[in-house]
């Protein structure tokens, strides 16, 4: 493995160079990325020698690294979370686990047996569309266990990602931009709004206008 | 936006004012539904070098589809295969050289840089006859286009040739698009559903020609159906005005989906397709493939909600 070639930086590169693609590098690998589970293997794989080159470079040995110790390391599905206790808790439990294990079939014929349309139900049935790859109904379902549900940290956290991933790409931020830029004329708008709140107030900002 | 050779004959080569308007006039069969050429790179952010490089491909893929087709099937040359040809050779061959060709329809013009024949090229060839049979077929006998039954005509022994050789491509464009034409007849309502249909179809083509790719194989299906779904929205948000004066199925109207919905839908699509896509190593071509997934579909996205077009004739 060539450590320069795994981190897309010259051989002549500094450590600040190397840190910035470093961590560009695991931006765009970062697991929460990829919803199928042979892709996010994929992504942990390329991780994985991402964090070995970065450990190379940084001139780390490579005993007291071991893996990605040192590095970014995976932070797992949170699939495990479902603190669910409400009716049928037993075959929620278990569509989940279903979800979890990737048999999307099994788990929705488990949902369709049960009646109650619950925010749970919504959730679970939203990220089995998501991994269908039916993004419509998956917003649609993910949204109402949100709405109603808003302080259950499991269903904000998946709508919240789900819609940064439909807004549309941007290179600096890896994925979904979500940040907006702040361009020359945002900043002289907000000076020129500053200096009339400035005047009002009996002061100056910009002393020619 | 469907191809056909003298791409760029209005500026450079001999005018061929007749000859071109016959073959636009061909190659445009079917106009309106295109569901070609959205693949495109943003030609502002390519170095010069990359453009003559995208171009060469273009060329190439044309020149292998006559020497594998016949001159005819050349009329029907999109820019979605070129940029499959473009990704199969980068995922499979170190950077070629280009040679030095003039043009058979230009020419007076001067010789431009080919890629010389190769497996990928030749292969997208294949893609290239086959996606373009079953479209002339979905129109011929959707919207009864005597363009379309013309271009069948035209196209029927490249297609027989095609399907001889590869006979499980065929069926899985054939088969994707008829569960399609099923969804459009009885007017699905849910827009998830075409939008799928063609993902899916799309993804059987990219498995097809991922042989020998190994453990990339899954981004490359991910990458096919996203692609694929991406495609059928953006082409369908765009007809919308043109289906509903004919009446033709539209899953926008029919779902009653907003700008909004439909941004969320490509921007999702497109999103997917581009993670997919950063996961496969490519040993050549990654400044034009970034330059197309990363920049040209998301700014022909932004485009078509109603932004301005930035891109011009590639």
């Amino acid at each position: 493995m060539d450590p320069y070639k795994v981190l897309g930086v010259n051989r002549d590169a500094t450590q600040e160079e190397i840190r910035a693609a470093y961590l560009a590098l695991v931006k765009k690998y970062h697991p929460d990325r990829y919803q199928d589970p042979s892709l996010k293997d994929l992504a942990d794989e390329r991780l994985k020698e991402i964090n070995e080159a970065y450990d190379l470079l940084t001139k780390r040995s490579a005993a007291s690294s071991n893996g990605g110790a040192s590095g970014y390391s995976e932070a797992g599905y949170s699939g495990q979370g479902g603190s669910y206790s409400g009716p049928n808790a037993a075959e929620f439990a278990r569509a989940r686990a279903l979800v979890n294990a990737n048999d999307l079939e099994g788990a929705k014929r488990v949902l369709d047996s049960i009646q109650t349309r619950n925010a749970e139900w919504y959730y679970l049935y939203g990220i089995i569309s998501l991994r269908e790859g039916w993004y419509d109904r998956a917003r649609d379902f993910i949204g109402r266990a949100y709405f109603a549900e808003p302080g259950n940290p499991e269903y904000a956290q998946a709508y919240k990602t789900l819609q940064n991933t439909g807004n549309p790409y941007s290179r600096s931020s890896s994925y979904g931009g979500s940040s907006r830029s702040c361009s020359g004329c945002d900043v002289c708008g907000g000076l020129l709004c500053a200096d009339c709140c400035c005047e009002c107030m009996g002061g100056d900002l910009i002393r020619c206008c | 936006m469907s191809g056909g050779p003298p791409v760029h004959s209005k500026k450079r080569g001999a005018p061929l004012p007749f000859w071109n308007s016959v073959l636009k006039y061909i190659s445009g069969a079917g106009e309106g539904r295109t569901m070609f050429g959205y693949v495109t790179p943003e030609k502002n952010e390519l170095k010069v070098r990359e453009l003559a490089r995208y171009r060469a491909y273009y060329c190439g893929l044309c020149r292998a589809i006559g020497d594998g087709y016949g001159e005819a099937a050349r009329l029907f040359l999109n820019y979605d295969c070129a940029f499959a040809a473009i990704l199969l050779c980068g995922l499979n061959r170190e950077g070629d050289a280009c040679v030095l060709r003039r043009c058979a329809y230009k020419p007076l013009g001067k010789k431009e840089p080919v890629m010389p024949p190769n497996e990928q090229l030749e292969a997208a060839a294949d893609l290239n006859v086959i996606l373009a049979w079953h479209k002339l077929g979905d129109d011929a006998r959707d919207e009864r286009s005597p363009k379309a039954a013309g271009g069948r005509l035209l196209l029927a022994g490249a297609h027989k040739k095609a399907r001889r050789k590869r006979p499980a491509l065929d069926d899985a464009v054939a088969e994707g698009l008829a569960e399609l034409a099923a969804l459009e007849r009885r007017d699905c309502r849910e827009l998830d559903a075409p939008a799928d249909a063609f993902g899916r179809t799309l993804r059987r083509c990219f498995e097809h020609f991922s042989d020998g790719l190994g453990s990339m194989r899954p981004a490359m299906a991910s990458l096919g159906y996203n692609l694929g779904k991406w495609i059928y929205l953006i082409d369908a948000w765009e007809d919308r005005a043109r289906d509903a004066k004919l009446g033709s199925y539209n899953a926008f109207i029919a779902a009653g989906a907003d700008a909004e919905r439909a941004g969320f839908l490509m921007n999702y699509s497109l999103n997917e397709a581009i993670a997919a896509y950063q996961l496969l190593s490519l040993a050549s071509n990654a400044e034009i493939l970034d330059n197309i997934m990363l920049t040209g579909c998301t700014a022909r996205t932004l485009s078509a909600l109603g932004g301005e077009r930035t891109n011009g004739p590639i």
